[in-house]
């Protein structure tokens, strides 16, 4: 957090390297974020370039009395994929189960044993698949609380919606997903 | 007061977060502990947190944040992307144990191709072929075998000559003679013992060249 605002403060006096920094510490946050709210690893990525080059610009406007930098840019993340769910929301095609494994997930599993892959590929392309049958405001919820560790809290100012309906959205988008996946095959451990 | 179902699938989320206080949680238990409909959805819940952090974050595609730099700093980014990406591909090459294994390779070359009689700015693969150095091993032991044994020689040669000469003038005259009378500049005598006195500088210098000369060669 010191370390994101102290970046933050150089990049205002124009230091390429502060920017530079806080590029590399973020993206792979930033584009995980993409990838799991829309489910494609190409979208995914110019998503991720959208939100940086919106973070460059606005970065004037970033107060760190309004919570951590990470919340910010989760937040900013947050409205753009929001942006282009409703853009691309009548070019979508809903995905089959059966689909092949997206090229992100192949590269993710690339780096592990045989087994771990059959498992954690298995359990990770079956999550996503779910995640993407739930509504946004669920799916955005689920994603932000359980990959990617935010608090209630956080949420709350990522959102801008009511604690009530934070953890509602949380409840809510848990059972659906749980239920999607035993529909999948897929029983709890 | 109990919970019914619908009270207690609204408090999931905050069970498994342990965010519910301990009233509500003892409340909570209690109903799940006879209820099979909400035990079943609690353990469902439960399994898709887990499978959720199961899942690892995934790796940003190299080329995305040099992108990123390129598309906001411009140029200049890219360029010094390009370059921590290189350096950071040496971070192998600068363990401690890969450059102490590269430097006992180099000493350990440095040693044998000398002794080998091979030159490394000449070398061949040809060269460091096992037959090949074997060959230039074998020839080298020779070389120095055959040098060692001639300078030995050559040593015996020079000092029995020395003996032999060196041992039938006495270097200094014995007790109780007297001197040798002084001999005159340009005396016979004296210019006969010079000459042979360079005789036997020649005939050792001679020796001790060559000598040198084959182990030259």
């Amino acid at each position: 957090m010191e370390a994101d605002l102290q970046l933050v403060q150089q990049c205002l006096q124009g230091e390429g390297a502060a920017w530079e920094e806080l590029v590399h510490r973020h993206t792979r946050r930033v584009y995980n974020l993409c990838y799991r709210f829309t489910g494609n690893a190409h979208e995914a990525e110019d998503m991720t370039q959208e939100v940086f080059l919106k973070v460059y610009r606005t970065l004037g406007s970033y107060r760190a009395l309004h919570g951590g930098f990470t919340t910010w840019l989760t937040s900013v993340s947050r409205n753009l994929l929001i942006d282009h769910y409703r853009r691309t929301r009548k070019d979508r095609v809903t995905s089959s189960l059966d689909d092949q494994d997206s090229p992100a997930e192949q590269l993710h599993s690339a780096a592990r044993t045989p087994d771990e892959l059959a498992l954690a590929g298995e359990i990770s392309v079956k999550v996503q698949r779910g995640l993407e049958k739930l509504s946004p405001d669920l799916r955005e919820a689920v994603i932000l609380r359980d990959l990617q560790g935010l608090e209630y809290r956080e949420i709350q100012d990522v959102l801008g919606v009511p604690e009530g309906t934070v953890k509602s959205r949380i409840n809510r988008g848990r059972i659906e997903l749980a239920r999607l996946l035993e529909h999948m095959g897929m029983r709890p451990e | 007061m109990t919970r019914n179902c619908a009270q207690i699938e609204d408090r999931l989320g905050e069970y498994v977060d342990r965010l519910l206080p301990a009233a509500e949680r003892a409340e909570f238990e209690a109903h799940t502990a006879q209820c099979p409909l909400c035990s079943g959805l609690l353990r469902q819940v439960r399994g898709c947190v887990a499978q959720m952090h199961q899942m690892e974050m995934l790796e940003a595609p190299a080329g995305l944040a040099p992108a990123i730099l390129d598309a906001t700093l411009g140029p200049r980014a890219q360029k010094a992307a390009f370059w921590r990406v290189w350096l950071g591909s040496l971070q192998l090459v600068w363990q401690p144990r890969f450059a102490l294994g590269l430097a006992a390779a180099v000493l350990s070359m440095a040693l044998v191709l000398p002794a080998l009689d091979m030159d490394p700015r000449n070398l061949s693969m040809s060269d460091l072929h096992p037959a090949n150095m074997y060959r230039a091993a074998d020839r080298r032991i020779h070389i120095l075998y055959v040098r060692g044994a001639k300078f030995i020689n050559d040593l015996r040669v020079v000092y029995e000559i020395q003996s032999r000469f060196g041992g039938s003038r006495p270097a200094t005259p014995p007790e109780g003679e007297p001197n040798p009378p002084q001999q005159r500049p340009g005396d016979p005598r004296r210019e006969r013992n010079r000459a042979d006195e360079i005789q036997l500088d020649s005939m050792i210098l001679a020796s001790v060249s060559s000598s040198q000369t084959e182990r030259s060669y």
